[in-house]
């Protein structure tokens, strides 16, 4: 899209410059109002072109990239997803602004959304219209949930084995029927669910974030949608 | 001519300017519309893979589920236990048909080993007897001692719940007396050994179901047991009889026996050199309980048998249940009250012509797997 944009950057200039000068009888007139738009279309276009090659234009950038960073995870952290959507480069959200159907997978996605907090301990680090910013962000451990999960479930399996008659729970073979120990795991699951504490992580993610013309955006990596995610998408 | 070719030119610069203008309106609207499009639309595969990661956690989970006992509880206070199942009952000459019972009661075991093993030497052409399913494993085998014989039960439950004190007619204070065989039978007992026959006397403490029947902790060593099936052993003189009732509260006492006296207290035999009853230096038939581990018995009468015709002496009684093992042993009741009941069966001899003794009290050990569970 910057090339795009270089292109027409690049094509008004050369409009412009073409207007710069006029032909009158036997005269050359040179006129300003195109020569200054010349000029500022030209340092637009090399800016752009620099850009869209990757190189850094220094000065280009305004306004707090870490300011946008913690815009962002604050609303994340109020659930708010459009709202934190609109930090996001090029992307609407970044794919769990939706509870999942399934209510097990619902309890687990809801934990994991209330797990989020963040931490901005320092200043990004700002060059041109790129910046990258450090952020502390505390969320819950899909893995380490479900580590918790195996002897959660104990108590509540023992509990229907122990309540209900031996052959509504085991079939002939001695194994469990069919609901048993998914009404454990449901159990279990509320009540993991309910206390996460220790199923929390804290990592530090850097954060790359790009300026463009709607302010700072946060441009989205694996490293950012893993931790957003509990480790559970990447 | 000149200034028809200086208008011509600036018509055509004109003309060119006006299309690169056209084409940079068009190419920013591209632009414009690319990102506009791609900032609606675009977003991560974040959820499925999300709910993907989530549902085989799960599964995993739930595959590793381990199956689990069931774990039986009889009601508190529970004077009967469910009947015992018919088909776990065994007699054999070969140890090695026991051992293999002990080996499919590794879980009730739970790591705790047995005083019963093949290697012991029985009394000669006597049958090892044994009972076991999810809540309890019973052996019952004799030896020889000093020319006595020494009657044996090793029993492990699941729960405290399957061992109570059974009494005669089911009523505290009854003069109804029944003989160990029928309270045993009415209580289902797969195994169950004579008491201290508390209506016989008017001393001792005796407590039943956490309630004080009679209150002289004076002249006896007492054996409480709590509601976890353990075993709590009083000296004379150790407890007041003011400080009974918080004992019972402090130690969660369900019953008491008093007859006495201590034979093993702490896992050391205790010289017991004057007793007030049981006649301890005179040979008499005697009957004893102990404890080895948690929830782990041994039941045991001493008596005499033919060609066998030593009955025994408290220190005999020591010997024997110190010799299995047992942490805490007591003497229960001997003389013509010595019983021990298996599969609603007198096992042990009774050294009196008129055989089985009607009495008041028994403690059973029960099975406390439910009929419907079978």
């Amino acid at each position: 899209m910057l090339w795009i944009l270089f292109a027409a950057l690049g094509a008004a200039c050369i409009a412009c410059l073409l207007q710069c000068v006029r032909y009158t009888e036997d005269k050359l007139k040179i006129k300003a109002l195109p020569v200054i738009a010349t000029v500022i279309l030209l340092l637009m276009t090399v800016a752009m072109g620099l850009t869209a090659a990757g190189k850094q234009v220094v000065g280009i950038g305004g306004g707090d990239p870490g300011a946008a960073a913690d815009r962002f995870f604050s609303a994340l952290e109020a659930g708010d997803f459009d709202a934190a959507g609109a930090y996001l480069e090029y992307y609407s959200d970044f794919g769990l602004s939706e509870a999942p159907e399934d209510s097990n997978t619902a309890l687990v996605y809801q934990a994991l959304i209330d797990s989020y907090s963040h931490n901005i301990t320092e200043k990004a680090r700002v060059r041109g219209i790129y910046a990258v910013q450090t952020v502390e962000l505390t969320h819950l451990d899909i893995d380490s949930l479900y580590e918790a999960m195996g002897p959660a479930m104990e108590k509540p399996l023992q509990r229907i084995v122990d309540e209900k008659r031996k052959a509504d729970v085991f079939d002939e073979n001695e194994q469990y029927l069919p609901g048993i120990v998914e009404q454990a795991y449901a159990e279990a699951l509320e009540a993991v669910t309910a206390n996460t504490a220790d199923c929390l992580v804290t990592e530090t993610l850097e954060l790359n974030l790009v300026w463009t013309l709607g302010g700072w955006k946060i441009s989205v990596d694996d490293a950012l949608l893993n931790a957003l995610s509990g480790f559970a998408a990447y | 001519m000149k200034k028809t070719n200086t208008r011509l030119i600036q018509k055509r610069i004109n003309a060119v300017s006006a299309v690169l203008l056209l084409l940079a309106f068009l190419l920013a609207e591209a632009a414009a519309a690319g990102y506009i499009t791609e900032k609606s639309k675009r977003t991560f595969d974040t959820a499925e893979r999300f709910a993907a990661y989530v549902e085989a956690s799960a599964a995993q989970v739930q595959n590793n589920a381990p199956v689990l006992q069931k774990n039986y509880v009889l009601e508190k206070h529970a004077t009967a236990g469910p009947k015992p199942n018919s088909a776990c009952f065994g007699s054999t000459d070969d140890p090695a048909v026991v051992q293999a019972v002990v080996e499919q009661a590794e879980y009730l075991l739970d790591g705790q080993t047995l005083s019963w093993n093949p290697d012991i030497k029985r009394k000669p052409g006597s049958k090892i007897y044994y009972y076991y399913d999810d809540t309890i494993l019973a052996i019952v085998w004799k030896e020889v001692h000093n020319m006595s014989v020494v009657t044996y039960a090793e029993v492990k439950l699941a729960d405290s719940s399957q061992m109570f004190r059974r009494l005669s007619n089911n009523t505290l204070g009854d003069f109804v007396w029944q003989t160990p065989t029928d309270m045993a039978k009415e209580s289902n007992a797969v195994v169950a050994i004579s008491a201290d026959f508390y209506m016989f006397r008017a001393i001792g403490v005796s407590v039943y179901q956490s309630a004080i029947y009679r209150n002289d902790p004076a002249y006896l060593d007492h054996c409480f047991f709590d509601y976890a099936g353990n075993m709590h052993l009083v000296k004379r003189g150790e407890i007041q009889r003011d400080e009974v009732e918080q004992y019972i509260k402090d130690n969660d006492i369900s019953f008491s026996v008093a007859f006495g006296p201590v034979l093993v207290r702490d896992g050391e035999k205790q010289n017991v050199v004057q007793y007030s009853l049981g006649e301890i230096d005179e040979e008499y038939s005697r009957a004893s309980i102990g404890q080895v581990d948690d929830l782990h018995y041994i039941l045991m009468t001493l008596t005499a048998e033919p060609y066998y015709y030593n009955a025994g002496f408290i220190r005999d009684s020591i010997e024997c249940m110190y010799e299995k093992n047992c942490k805490n042993a007591y003497a229960l009741d001997g003389g013509r009250t010595a019983s021990l009941v298996f599969n609603g069966k007198l096992m042990n001899d009774v050294n009196y012509d008129d055989g089985e003794r009607t009495m008041s009290d028994i403690i059973s050990f029960v099975s406390a797997i439910p009929e419907e569970d079978r």
